[in-house]
């Protein structure tokens, strides 16, 4: 049985999720509903839940600052947001869940069934501390959480040189020479990514910007990077490309 | 046998001018009247002399010794060497060589003394004829060479000629004949260059060729032709000698063509102009000729009779050569003649004496010829001792006379092979002045082509170039153009879908209104929910002109959802894509088809009394991308005929409006088509095929 908690300030909100719940009593209770960041913040060191439904804007505070004040991580959060971009990508970023208010039934599952499925909530702490990390930094800096076969992995956006598409995989190329092969499309990565200054030349090959060294001329071109891997660039996309390295 | 000697070379060396009997005439007149014994006497003397030269020399030796006597009285030193040439050359004429060279001598001092080289010239010419009378042949080349230096000096072509003429001779006894040929046609150039052609000297030049070529054998045309030319050139002149020489040059040739009746008619005519002027050398040569030439047709006694008159006129001159000739044609000929006693005695008497003189003059042909012939003789006489004797002297000289032979012929070898080396030269030479001129025309022919090809490609280049530059010029002008209509078609698709979005919200918030009129909140919520999350994608869709075919279905699917739940499950839809497409990979402008199936849901199902079905397909044809709405509603017509008013879909008009700005855009050919089935519509979007990547 797992145990959730529900941190809001609007009440129909909360009824919202208390509602949602319903059809999955069978396997998550519902031990508690807070509606300050304080109150929110003892009822997890109280009641040790295994998930936090978290709000993004409580008051004047945010849920952000209900993660950085409770001592012990060991619980899965899902943030419920209205439309904060900021904090979506932040999100996305550190592999943390959340679902948009108002809350869709279909997404609402898709976050239970995934809650299910996992085994144990050990490098949450890590994700959370990358959250924290990304909600203050600039792009960049960022630091993007990576499901790996053995565990998880923290990159700096500016560590990754760039990634090459294998069918349902990506494999990441990073600085300091290292490949990852993470389960993930490209197209996800893209979306990711497409703020941070990376480009996807090819159908099958995104690249950081930051990182050219060269652009040879051709039909569609190539680039060269740092890394000397040369890259070639889609005809299609060339337009583009040239658009946004110009 | 009979043709072993076939002639008798007479040659003759021109002289420094013609001599003419009238000339001789007039000086004889103009010595009557001028008495005094002063230098204008002396004048005409020595004119007298040297034009007796070449007529009477007698007469000439007479004359020319008053003028000596006249210029030492005078002590008229130049007078007096000319005197003494003129008188050598009359001792010359008349063979008497060593008495004329004795004169030679002493007038090359005087003009040594008086450092004259013309004169000393005009004396080396003399000393030169003297040795070549001698046979002394290199010291007389040696002579003419210094007159030849002192003329060139002096750049008289004409003497130089006559200088030629001379070495040419020599050469030619020499048997050195392509030499000599080639010294007296140079000879002949320097005549021709002076315009000197109808003169004696340019005639005996012509003979001499003529008498070369007859003696090589096998130039007898050249030898014709030359002969008959200087017989021309010489009848021109009136030098009488010259002309009886050239006659009997050319009747020489006709004996070897082997014309004798030609020849002697010749040779008639030549001893008849020898006799005229009283050149007795010239009669007994053709005298001799003409009995050579009967023994050959053959005329014995017609032979013997003209070799009988040469006889006493070549002991009168004392030329033993030709006597030694002239006896042994004598005793050959009547050996041949029916054989009597006094016949054979004849024959006997002339071959010895043709052996004796033969043997002083060292003539071995004749020895060897004259012992043959005695041989045989001897043999007919049954004296066989005699006739062995005879012929083993006979076959020792033709042994020794073999090698001179074979020298002989080695010599004509050379000449014939020089001949055609000399001929084969020639020929190169045109060749090789043919070959490059053929290849300075091919080379002419080269540049020209080459230049025309140069111009060609330049031409053609200078076209590609502007077209280039024109094609990168209007590509640079429609590209700028295409950027301002793409921004013109983007603000005027951003326009549309800023229209669509207001459309599509107002319908929405209907039916939830419609929820809430009939007190269903539950529904309403989850209608709102739904119609939440499709807005945040249409949303997010509209920024972009176009979004990937994945997307764009997932609102699609989201919206046939609400709408199913709205009309309380009054439809069922399908979305099927061929394999063919890569959804992620293709692009679409965003919500286009949503209008079209919102026209099927509330004008084709909802009227419809039972349950309806929106099939939504999406396939590829060529590089267009087909996608259908198919629905098996009440269709259009059951609408006109209801009478409902068919107000025309804003959606429809908007997106076939978006259609067209995108044709223009892309230059493509996108298309709406609807088609009433017989329950239901389909409706056709064609759109260009486009691909992310």
């Amino acid at each position: 049985m797992i145990t959730a908690i529900i941190i809001d300030d609007e009440q129909h909100c909360t009824d919202r999720i208390k509602n949602l719940l319903k059809p999955y009593k069978d396997t998550i209770t519902l031990i508690g509903d807070f509606s300050t960041v304080d109150s929110g913040i003892k009822g997890i060191e109280n009641l040790k839940p295994d998930v936090v439904f978290l709000d993004v804007q409580i008051h004047d505070r945010t849920g952000f600052d209900v993660l950085k004040s409770v001592n012990h991580h060991a619980f899965e959060v899902i943030f419920t947001t209205a439309f904060e971009a900021f904090a979506i990508q932040a999100f996305k970023f550190s592999a943390v869940d959340y679902l948009l208010k108002p809350i869709d039934e279909d997404d609402f599952k898709l976050a239970i069934d995934k809650l299910n499925s996992k085994i144990e909530a050990k490098d949450f702490s890590k994700k959370v501390d990358a959250l924290l990390n990304n909600i203050s930094k600039t792009d960049v800096h960022k630091k993007i959480t990576i499901p790996t076969v053995e565990g998880l992995e923290f990159l700096e956006v500016s560590d990754i040189i760039r990634c090459e598409a294998d069918v349902n995989y990506t494999t990441i190329f990073t600085k300091d020479a290292k490949k990852i092969l993470v389960s993930k499309t490209l197209k996800s990565f893209e979306a990711l990514l497409a703020n941070c200054n990376f480009f996807r030349v090819h159908n099958s090959h995104l690249i950081n910007l930051d990182y050219i060294k060269k652009y040879t001329k051709g039909k569609g071109g190539y680039v060269t990077l740092i890394d000397n891997s040369t890259i070639e660039v889609s005809t299609r996309r060339k337009d583009d490309f040239l658009k946004a390295i110009g | 046998m009979k043709r072993l000697l076939p002639t008798v070379m007479l040659l003759f060396l021109s002289v420094f001018v013609c001599a003419q009997q009238k000339e001789i005439d007039s000086l004889n007149e103009l010595l009557k009247k001028h008495k005094e014994l002063d230098t204008i006497r002396l004048n005409i003397l020595n004119s007298l002399s040297y034009h007796y030269e070449s007529v009477n020399t007698e007469h000439g030796l007479v004359v020319s010794d008053q003028a000596i006597a006249l210029a030492q009285k005078l002590n008229y030193k130049e007078q007096l060497a000319r005197a003494y040439i003129n008188k050598a050359n009359n001792y010359i004429s008349a063979g008497k060589d060593s008495l004329a060279l004795k004169l030679y001598y002493k007038t090359l001092d005087i003009f040594n003394s008086k450092n004259s080289l013309e004169g000393s010239a005009k004396v080396f010419y003399g000393i030169a004829r003297i040795h070549q009378n001698w046979a002394d042949y290199n010291t007389a080349i040696l002579y003419y060479n210094k007159g030849f230096q002192i003329f060139e000096l002096k750049q008289d072509n004409l003497k130089m000629a006559k200088m030629l003429n001379g070495i040419g001779i020599c050469q030619m006894y020499s048997n050195e004949y392509s030499k000599a040929i080639e010294t007296f046609i140079k000879a002949l150039r320097y005549y021709e260059t002076e315009n000197y052609t109808e003169t004696t000297e340019y005639g005996i030049v012509l003979t001499n060729i003529g008498i070369i070529y007859n003696r090589m054998g096998n130039k007898l045309n050249l030898a014709l032709k030359y002969n008959e030319q200087a017989v021309e050139v010489l009848k021109k002149t009136g030098y009488k000698i010259g002309l009886s020489n050239s006659l009997n040059n050319l009747a020489n040739t006709y004996d070897n063509l082997k014309q004798p009746l030609k020849a002697i008619e010749l040779q008639q005519e030549s001893y008849n102009i020898c006799k005229e002027v009283g050149y007795k050398a010239g009669m007994a040569s053709a005298l001799t000729n003409i009995g050579i030439a009967y023994t050959s047709v053959p005329d014995n006694e017609k032979a013997i009779h003209y070799l009988k008159q040469a006889l006493p006129i070549y002991n009168e001159l004392g030329n033993k050569y030709n006597l030694s000739i002239v006896e042994y044609y004598l005793g050959e000929t009547f050996l041949e003649m029916p054989s009597s006693k006094s016949n054979l005695l004849k024959a006997e008497y002339h071959l010895m004496q043709a052996y004796k003189i033969s043997k002083e003059t060292g003539n071995l042909q004749i020895q060897a010829d004259a012992n043959n012939t005695l041989s045989k003789l001897f043999g007919l006489r049954g004296d066989y001792k005699n006739a062995l004797e005879f012929k083993t002297v006979a076959t020792v000289l033709k042994d020794s006379m073999a090698s001179q032979d074979l020298k002989d012929e080695i010599t004509r070898l050379e000449v014939k092979y020089e001949y055609d080396k000399k001929a084969d030269l020639v020929k190169a030479e045109h060749d090789k002045n043919q070959a490059l001129a053929n290849a300075e025309i091919e080379r002419q022919k080269l540049i020209k082509k080459g230049s025309i090809i140069s111009g060609v490609v330049l031409f053609l280049l200078a076209i590609s170039g502007l077209f280039l530059y024109k094609r990168k010029r209007d590509a640079v002008t429609q590209k700028q153009e295409a950027e301002f209509n793409t921004k013109v078609a983007n603000t005027e698709l951003k326009a549309l879908r800023a229209q669509m979005n207001p459309h599509f919200i107002f319908n929405s918030l209907n039916s939830v209104n419609d929820y809430i009129s009939k007190n269903d909140v539950e529904s309403a919520s989850t209608y709102l929910t739904k119609f939440a999350k499709i807005m945040r994608q249409t949303l997010e869709n509209s920024n972009q002109n176009e979004i990937s075919l994945e997307d764009d279905l997932k609102v699609l699917d989201l919206y046939l959802q609400i709408e199913s739940m709205r009309l309380k499950n009054k439809f069922t839809y399908k979305i099927k894509v061929d394999d063919a497409i890569d959804t992620e990979n293709t692009l679409v402008p965003p919500l286009i088809l949503q209008p079209f199936i919102e026209n099927s849901i509330w004008h084709g199902i909802s009227k419809k009394e039972s349950e309806g079905h929106i099939d939504i397909g999406i396939k590829k044809e060529g590089n267009m991308l087909v996608c259908t709405v198919d629905d098996n509603g009440v269709g259009r017509t059951l609408n006109a005929a209801t009478g409902s008013t068919e107000n025309k879909s804003l959606g429809i008009s908007i997106t076939k409006s978006r259609i067209d700005i995108l044709n223009k855009k892309k230059n493509t050919n996108g298309d709406v088509k609807m088609i009433d089935k017989e329950q239901g519509v389909r409706v056709e979007v064609m759109l260009p095929l486009q691909l992310a990547f």
